[in-house]
């Protein structure tokens, strides 16, 4: 290339280079003046979307107090104990039976309770599509008419069970248990929990140590009590029985992996660091049904008026709640619950009965279509 | 009648029924490798969660092998007829269902040495560990559903045998092929109507085999030798 030729392109690079700029200051400001007429033309759209939605929902409040003001057909008014049933007529005397036999269970416990009286129950146990409208907080008790009455027995206790639990959100029990106030559904998965949990004080209570059940379930449980729950030779067990969980932020996940490492340096510190981190009823040897078969052994026992001993003081320790409900002592307590416990141990073999009528029935069913072959018949 | 019929399957058997007696007999007691202690051995008590855990891993074992042991004496039982083109028994002075019947007891009979020798290995294996508190051991009740499970996995294959070996083609693949079908026309035919959207034949299908009252559902309870 001549210097001639190498002169132009440099001076033509150069002009370029003063173009653009001198270019680029003059596009920013005439786009920037663009983004800021879209933007005002954008502010001068708000008030006409902010009245919009304004009149929407105006428009679904008064779709809502129509259909509120205006039932499409009678409901009845039912008053159950402290509770306030709304049903159809011909759903009255179901909603008695059924919300009655599970208030049954928990009128002794509780006479009066601010939640109750706010909500109401809608009751409906039919294969017709209705819905039961009613004009305050409401918590529904439905079941298809198919679902056999022990479906809508346990939606009911569900029901009323989760409005008693709002009553106990201000106390201190709700560090330590939650869920609806019910009879436990599955007492034989405490059963199974004692007895495989690799925990010491699960072992001990099982062999009738009294002060171990109590310190298993925990009440008012904080990271100190990790020792007496397990031995270090349990951790990494019951570590690696927890299994991971999906939301725990790194350095808890990190702790449970270090641990089971197990024999490596530091692997014992992070099972008791992990242990320590995770909420009290994951990590605690016996879990949350076992808490709720106590809490209710603790009602059952109490009798009249202990659902509002329990949450009379909102700033009472768990153990001291429990004890003034079921006005026992906490050996008390404890040894009934555990004689709950151990009678609801799961009969592993319980089907086999059946299992073993039915495999003979089919053998013979089998047994029958063998002898119809036509291999022999004659041509 | 019954004793030559017992004899001859046991003839044809045998050589293969060794292998399932001895494997019926380790199973329980592998499952139980490095968890226990000698009895009264207090200070080393078998731990009840390595107990749980690690027994799970061996419980599909016991299904799986009452399976291939029912399967394995219904063909047995069947084999040397079809080989013989049935001149044994057309020759024989019993009609063929009294035949049928003595085939199919006598096979019925076999299955109970593998059972017996699951029952000895599940005897032994639950004798030779000191269980902690809670824990129950389940030989017998364990051995009684691997007997249970075998003879409904023999008749099953007993009655399908019994046929032409085209028969047993056309309903083995018959249902193969309409669980493959249902699962693959599932959602053409649930968007064609609407109606279908919720039902589930293949899954209906399996649920009617393995749960009761279906022909499978010994298969699907408890194995558990040692438990709550």
């Amino acid at each position: 290339m001549s210097r001639a030729r190498r002169g132009a392109v440099a001076a033509g690079l150069c002009l370029a280079a003063a173009l653009l700029a001198a270019a680029s200051p003059l596009a920013a400001r005439q786009q920037s003046a663009a983004e800021r007429a879209l933007v005002q033309h954008l502010d001068t759209l708000l008030p006409i979307l902010r009245e919009a939605r304004l009149q929407a929902d105006r428009a679904a409040a008064a779709r809502e107090l129509l259909l509120r003001a205006r039932p499409t057909e009678t409901q009845d008014t039912l008053a159950i104990g402290l509770l306030r049933v709304v049903t159809f007529p011909d759903q009255a005397h179901l909603a008695r039976s059924v919300v009655g036999g599970a208030w049954d269970g928990l009128s002794g416990m509780v006479t009066e309770s601010r939640y109750l009286r706010e909500f109401t129950f809608t009751f409906h146990w039919s294969s017709r599509k209705r819905t039961v409208v009613v004009d305050r907080p409401y918590r529904s008790i439905e079941a298809p008419v198919w679902a056999p009455p022990g479906i809508i027995e346990g939606n009911a206790r569900e029901a009323i069970g989760a409005i008693l639990f709002m009553e106990m959100q201000r106390t201190r029990l709700l560090q330590w248990v939650r869920g609806s106030i019910r009879a436990p559904l599955h007492p034989e998965r405490v059963y199974r929990e004692l007895a495989t949990v690799p925990s010491h004080a699960n072992r001990a209570c099982m062999a009738g140590d009294l002060d171990a059940c109590w310190t298993a379930l925990g009440p008012g449980a904080d990271s100190t009590r990790l020792p007496r729950w397990y031995s270090p030779e349990e951790m990494p067990l019951r570590v690696a029985s927890i299994g991971p969980g999906r939301w725990w932020p790194a350095p808890i996940l990190a702790a449970r992996l270090k641990c089971l490492e197990r024999g490596s340096p530091g692997s014992q510190p992070a099972c008791a660091r992990f242990l320590a981190a995770v909420a009290p009823e994951i990590a605690a040897p016996l879990g949350m049904e076992a808490r709720r078969l106590l809490l209710w052994v603790a009602l059952e026992a109490g009798g009249p008026g202990s659902f509002d001993r329990l949450v009379a003081d909102p700033g009472m320790p768990t153990a001291d709640a429990l004890l003034a409900a079921s006005g026992l002592s906490a050996e008390e307590l404890t040894s009934r619950w555990r004689e709950q416990v151990l009678a609801a141990r799961p009969d592993t073999y319980s089907g086999l009965g059946a299992s073993a009528g039915l495999a003979l029935f089919w053998f013979l069913v089998f047994g029958a279509l063998a002898l119809r072959s036509t291999r022999w018949r004659p041509a | 009648m019954y004793e030559p019929l017992l004899f001859i399957h046991w003839k044809q058997v045998r050589i293969a029924l060794l292998p399932f007696a001895v494997a019926a007999f380790a199973l329980p007691l592998l499952s139980i490798q490095g968890l226990g202690a000698p009895p009264g051995a207090s200070g080393l008590a078998l731990d009840a969660y390595r107990a749980s855990a690690a027994l799970e891993i061996w419980l599909p074992l016991y299904p799986t092998l009452a399976a291939a042991l029912g399967v394995t004496l219904a063909l047995s039982a069947w084999n040397w007829d079809h080989q013989l083109k049935h001149v044994h028994a057309l020759s024989l002075p019993i009609p063929r269902w009294q035949y049928v019947l003595r085939k199919m007891a006598a096979g019925a009979a076999l299955a109970l040495v593998p059972a017996l020798a699951l029952w000895a290995g599940a005897l032994l294996a639950t004798a030779s560990v000191s269980l902690p508190e809670g824990l129950h051991a389940y030989p017998t009740q364990l051995a009684l559903r691997f007997l249970l499970a075998t003879l409904v996995a023999y008749a099953l294959l007993f009655a399908l045998a019994a046929g032409t070996v085209r028969t047993t083609t056309v309903v083995v693949l018959g249902l193969t092929v309409f669980v493959i079908l249902v699962g693959l026309l599932a959602a053409p035919l649930a968007t064609l109507f609407p109606t279908l959207d919720r039902v589930n034949l293949a899954q209906w299908l399996m649920e009617s085999l393995v749960e009761a009252p279906g022909p499978l559902e010994v298969f699907t309870g408890t194995w558990s030798l040692i438990d709550v």
